[in-house]
């Protein structure tokens, strides 16, 4: 079948207090910062961050996961990276670090990626804080499949 | 001619307050939660909402075509979708093809309202897939590039 291989990228929810005008601060508390949602059924080119802030830490530079959660909402079955792992060293404002562990790994509607911060930028034992502002990203194509055959898909009442 | 038919998930701005990490909270009283920017002309394949957090019932959220973005001046509530949530549960994906083949253009956006409150917490990410329809920019009138 003739079909587009353009790369969609997923729409993201930046959380409150992360949407920051640099984007997401790496240098603050670790944890989850925002979320892709799926509406349909795709595969997983490429994920990545668009780095805003030059990222710096003595003790520790910043690492990014992609985490699949089968079910949205929830941390049951979740993974740990299995979408992506991006160490964010000391990667300089203006370039942009990916990972394609995950190409072909399918999404379906009713599964969610979320973005954590797992290791925060830090500068010294005090602590105080490193560097470093991230954008999130997740390029996908698309997977055409008739909506009977996506099983969380329900029409509204 | 030949073009792509792939859906495009148009740009969600959710407001202040309602980007909490599990979505748009669908408790309390009726208020517009966030809307979508229409960057080109396009046509509405489909609305939804993953839920995230299993509400109580009676929850309702519409998605109405605004003619002028940031006025209420000539909407029809829930002409784009009108979700009924009910007590659908975390990780399903309610949605309505009701809307489908309303046109967009850039200038008009797409209002997000919960305009009946869930009876216990619930929460969603709304979306909203649309086809690109080509189109020069002059025959969009509310395109207007900068001096």
């Amino acid at each position: 079948m003739l079909r587009s291989d353009i790369p969609v990228a997923l729409p993201l929810s930046l959380f409150v207090d992360y949407n920051a005008a640099g984007g997401i601060d790496c240098a603050g508390n670790t944890g989850d910062k925002g979320v892709f949602t799926i509406p349909f059924k795709c595969t997983i080119i490429m994920a990545g961050c668009v780095v805003t802030e030059d990222c710096s830490g003595a003790v520790s530079t910043p690492v990014v996961k992609f985490d699949k959660r089968p079910t949205a909402g929830s941390d049951v079955d979740r993974g740990d990276g299995d979408i992506a792992e991006i160490n964010l060293s000391t990667t300089a404002a203006g370039k942009v670090m990916y990972d394609r562990a995950a190409e072909g790994t399918t999404l379906v509607p009713g599964e969610e990626v979320v973005v954590e911060l797992t290791t925060a930028a830090v500068e010294d034992e005090v602590p105080t804080a490193g560097t470093g502002e991230i954008r999130p990203f997740l390029y996908v194509e698309y997977l055409p499949e008739v909506t009977a055959n996506l099983t969380n898909m329900v029409a509204t009442a | 001619m030949l073009r792509s038919d792939i859906p495009i998930a148009l740009p969600l701005n959710d407001f202040t307050g309602y980007n909490a990490a599990a979505g748009i909270g669908t408790t309390g009283s009726a208020a517009n939660k966030a809307t979508f920017t229409v960057p080109f002309k396009c046509t509405v394949v489909r609305a939804g909402c993953v839920v995230t957090a299993t509400p109580g019932g009676a929850g309702v959220v519409k998605f109405t075509k605004r003619p002028t973005a940031g006025s209420d001046t000539g909407i029809s509530a829930g002409d784009v979708a009108e979700i009924h949530l009910g007590t659908t549960a975390a990780g399903k994906v309610l949605y309505d093809d009701a809307g489908a083949g309303i046109d967009l253009s850039p200038g008009q956006e797409v209002v997000v309202k919960v305009t009946t409150g869930s009876t216990s917490t619930g929460s969603i990410r709304p979306f909203l897939l649309v086809e690109y329809l080509p189109e020069t920019g002059a025959n969009l009138e509310n395109l207007v590039e900068t001096t």
